[in-house]
């Protein structure tokens, strides 16, 4: 291939690029109803915001400050659980946002049971920050740009080889990035697909050892209580509640986050 | 069962190593501590622990006794995120001799730290003794009678009292005897109006000597809470069974043996028993009393006495003890003054060892504080009706102080911006009234086509990067074949600066500069050099080319014209040289078609 033909198709790539990435998001329907909904909390019908966050999320829209919204709505109306599994939706898009961060810890400190959260050590937790702070939309972003970066850099040290170490150093360092962030995608997307969290919605639950009336209640669990879905059912519904004890639910007491 | 003499031997861990390893407990009991030869006891063997897959017993050999294994049950429980498990194994032991017996220590192994029971004292009469509080049927209170017996099954139930009041536990045990080999049976439980049931956990299984014939026995217990008053009935339960019929080698046709084994259906029903359930007593019912029946106390607890204002303070009342605690209703739990309230759920733990309905409730507030001060959490009340002792009771938990301080400034919120309006106004944050930015359900941006071909254009661009390499590295290698493709473009950017000179009135600069834009074209094509090229050399290295006669003789002409009116101005223009400009642009670009065809 010429070069100046070569130029010509690296332009055109940029321009397609840039093209691409000005691609925007869906068309936005919802906001009506969601500046009226928030003007109704403002106005302290709960009720009635809770009703049009809803239908914007029964039109199949969804945003970290819709569910947020909406778990304020519900615990306003005293609704504990469900407004846990709304700043938990909110927060799996969202995980970095100090409001529902704020909120979640105020839910969880009313509620109780569940399984207990291992905490881990203060270097791991450092290090899983950019993980646990950016939802699976921002990690693919990130994932993306330090592609381009590194694409970029890559580009330099094959054009422009006067700085050949300079560039060498920022395609490693950018290489570090993309393969971090894309094994940190790569574990997100994998929990989502295969985690089944859930949070009691009822305002208690028995846990059985079976399926069934018939069996031996274990514990109960108070509404708020986050546990994990082994297997759904129509009626029933079996979770665990850490590593050592499983038992079953009435599936319309909890809710799959 | 209360009265039931229990014999029970303790061996705990290996003190050395208990604190590091998971708490284990091994238990041995003895249903009573003096049988008769022929008669039957019930060894359990319960293994307790902190977390599931509790290892089973190793029972040695024990003189003077047939042991058979009776079955097993298990149980465990999660409370605040702790397992405790435990596993129970029954060995029916049958005594051959009189005197007096020892059963050994029993070991369970656990990762590789052997525990063991210790040794247990039995005495072995010489004839049955009838024991009061045995577990055999017929012997507890009630009037368990046989239910008739078909191929030696009976089904049998028996209740520990006939009478009892409003929401009292009444334990009413089915028993099962067979003699002959079951391919399956179930269990249809008897109807229980006007009962709360609770299923009683442990199954046994034993053997018993009736009649001087063996029974296998299994026993099953359900405590039952009568929720009304009046004579109410136990129906009868129905124990279905298929029956392995037994071959008549002797008498029948010898070929049958070679038959598979047949069965035949047989149910058996057990009798209706009646209740008679007294009304709980409107004398000396207090106030807060909500229809508890048992034996409980109350406990109450504040995870913390020192907060600053705002900080919630977890407060739990517990009522635990003997009874339904599923029937307890909700304990109020008074407002304090200074304080904001909510209620944070509550928890049920149900105990059923030994066959009683025992455990604890919880019922959660929390508390947050509003005004600095020193404030007391006040007593809470719980009322319920003691049937042992036929009288209310009315426990009450302790008061808790508790001490308020003004916390960092005015801004102790937990909330950078508050929310205002409800009870949990000061404690959450406000919506977000800024349009977000929908997506619809599910989608992500990795999904989107857009984004993925997006994906595509990184690696594209390293690779076109290489290609573009590539491709200067092989000019570089070639330089003759290098100046030949850049030969037109030099051309035109030379007769640009001819245009150029041109309008700034330098004629002869202009058409010296045309001469030198078609001369250096010829040597950049031919490879050879532009300095001192002649026509014929012209000539000759455009015919080597290939390229057209005429198109050669042309581009001869043309230079030798720049090079006259460079050199003789006015003498040999023709035309102007914005005509000479088009002239030789169109020339180049026709040599070079003609040069790239060949």
């Amino acid at each position: 291939m010429r070069p100046a033909r070569m130029r010509v198709s690296v332009i055109a790539l940029v321009a397609l690029v840039l093209c691409l990435a000005s691609a925007s998001a869906p068309a936005a329907e919802p906001d009506d109803l969601f500046e009226r909904a928030n003007s109704l909390y403002a106005r302290e019908d709960y009720d009635g915001a809770l009703q049009l966050y809803r239908e914007i999320m029964e039109d199949g829209w969804e945003a970290p400050e819709l569910y947020y919204n909406a778990a304020n709505c519900r615990l306003r109306m005293g609704e504990m659980g469900m407004a846990l599994l709304m700043y938990r939706r909110a927060q799996r898009l969202a995980p970095g946002d100090d409001d529902i961060k704020a909120n979640l810890a105020f839910v969880r400190s009313l509620a109780e049971g569940g399984a207990p959260k291992p905490e881990g050590s203060r270097l791991l937790n450092v290090l899983l920050t950019p993980h646990r702070s950016l939802s699976v939309d921002g990690t693919t972003a990130v994932v993306s740009t330090s592609a381009f970066v590194l694409a970029l850099f890559l580009c330099l040290r094959v054009l422009h080889q006067r700085r050949l170490r300079l560039w060498s150093y920022c395609s490693v360092a950018a290489a570090f990035v993309f393969f971090s962030m894309a094994t940190s995608l790569a574990v997100k997307l994998h929990d989502e697909s295969m985690s089944s969290e859930a949070v009691v919605v009822a305002r208690s639950t028995d846990v059985r050892s079976g399926p069934g009336e018939d069996f031996v209640v274990q514990t109960t669990l108070a509404e708020g209580a986050e546990v994990e879905v082994k297997r759904a059912g129509e009626q029933w519904t079996e979770i665990s509640l850490g590593p050592e004890f499983a038992g079953w639910v009435r599936s319309g007491d909890v809710e799959v986050i | 069962m209360s009265s039931r003499v229990v014999c029970v031997a303790i061996a705990v861990l290996i003190a050395s190593s208990a604190s590091a390893r998971a708490d284990l407990e091994v238990r041995a009991d003895l249903d009573r501590e003096s049988v008769g030869v022929g008669q039957e006891l019930v060894l359990s063997v319960t293994v307790t622990g902190g977390f599931q897959n509790l290892p089973g017993p190793r029972v040695p050999e024990m003189e003077g006794f047939t042991v058979y294994p009776s079955g097993s049950s298990t149980s465990f429980s999660f409370v605040n995120g702790r397992v405790s498990s435990s596993k129970t194994s029954r060995f029916a032991l049958v005594p051959q001799k009189e005197g007096t017996w020892t059963i050994p220590p029993i070991t369970v192994t656990h990762d590789g730290v052997d525990y063991t029971t210790d040794p247990i004292e039995i005495t072995v009469t010489a004839a049955a003794q009838p024991d009061p509080s045995s577990p055999r049927p017929g012997a507890p209170a009630g009037r368990p009678a046989p239910s008739g017996g078909d191929a030696g099954l009976m089904l049998r139930a028996s209740v520990d009292k006939e009478r009892a009041y409003v929401n009292e536990q009444v334990t009413l045990t089915l028993r099962f005897y067979h003699r002959t080999g079951l391919a399956g049976s179930r269990l249809i439980p008897p109807v229980t109006k006007g009962f709360w049931v609770e299923k009683l956990p442990g199954e046994k299984k034993y053997y018993v000597v009736e009649d001087g014939l063996q029974y296998a026995v299994t026993e099953i217990a359900m405590a039952l809470f009568p929720t009304t008053d009046g004579t109410l009935t136990i129906g009868s339960a129905t124990w279905e069974c298929a029956v392995r019929e037994r071959l008549d080698v002797l008498g029948g046709d010898p070929f049958d043996i070679l038959r598979m084994p047949r069965t035949r259906n047989v149910s058996v029903k057990s009798d209706e028993i009646e209740i008679t359930v007294l009304p709980l007593p409107r004398e000396g019912r207090p106030d807060e009393f909500e229809g508890a029946v048992g034996d409980f106390t109350v406990t109450s607890r504040a995870d913390k006495t020192e907060v600053p204002v705002e900080e919630p303070i977890s407060f739990t009342v517990t009522v635990s003890g003997v009874g339904n605690l599923n029937t307890v209703g909700e304990v109020a739990i008074p407002e304090i003054p200074g304080f904001r309230g909510y209620d944070s759920g509550g928890t049920v733990d149900l105990s059923k060892d030994k066959g009683v309905v025992r455990g604890s409730k919880s019922f959660s507030r929390v508390f947050v504080p509003t005004v600095p001060g020193e404030y007391t959490i006040p007593q809470v009340t719980f009322a319920y009706f003691n049937p042992s002792e036929e009288r209310y009771v009315a426990a009450a938990s302790k008061e808790i102080p508790v001490k308020v301080t003004a916390g960092e400034g005015a801004g102790a919120q937990p909330s950078a911006r508050a929310d205002f309006g409800s009870p949990a106004a000061k404690d959450i944050r406000y919506i977000k009234t800024g349009v977000p930015s929908f997506s619809r359900l599910g989608e992500r941006l990795h999904r989107r086509s857009s984004f993925l071909l997006l994906q595509c254009m990184a690696p594209l661009m390293v690779i076109l990067a290489y290609a573009y390499r590539a491709a200067r590295e092989r000019s570089g290698a070639d330089p003759e074949r290098g100046r030949a493709r850049k030969a037109k473009g030099a051309a035109m950017k030379t007769i640009a600066r001819a245009r150029s000179q041109a309008r700034s009135g330098a004629v002869e600069e202009t058409w010296k500069t045309l001469a030198h834009a078609l001369r250096g074209y010829v040597a950049d094509v031919t490879g050879a050099s532009a300095r001192g090229m002649t026509l014929e050399d012209l000539r000759i290295g455009l015919s080597r080319l290939g390229v057209e006669e005429g198109l050669v003789q042309e581009t001869a002409d043309l230079l030798d014209r720049c090079d006259a009116t460079a050199y003789a101005p006015g003498g040999a223009a023709g035309s102007g040289p914005e005509e000479t400009f088009r002239v030789i642009e169109d020339l180049v670009k026709r040599l070079d078609r003609s040069r790239r065809k060949r």
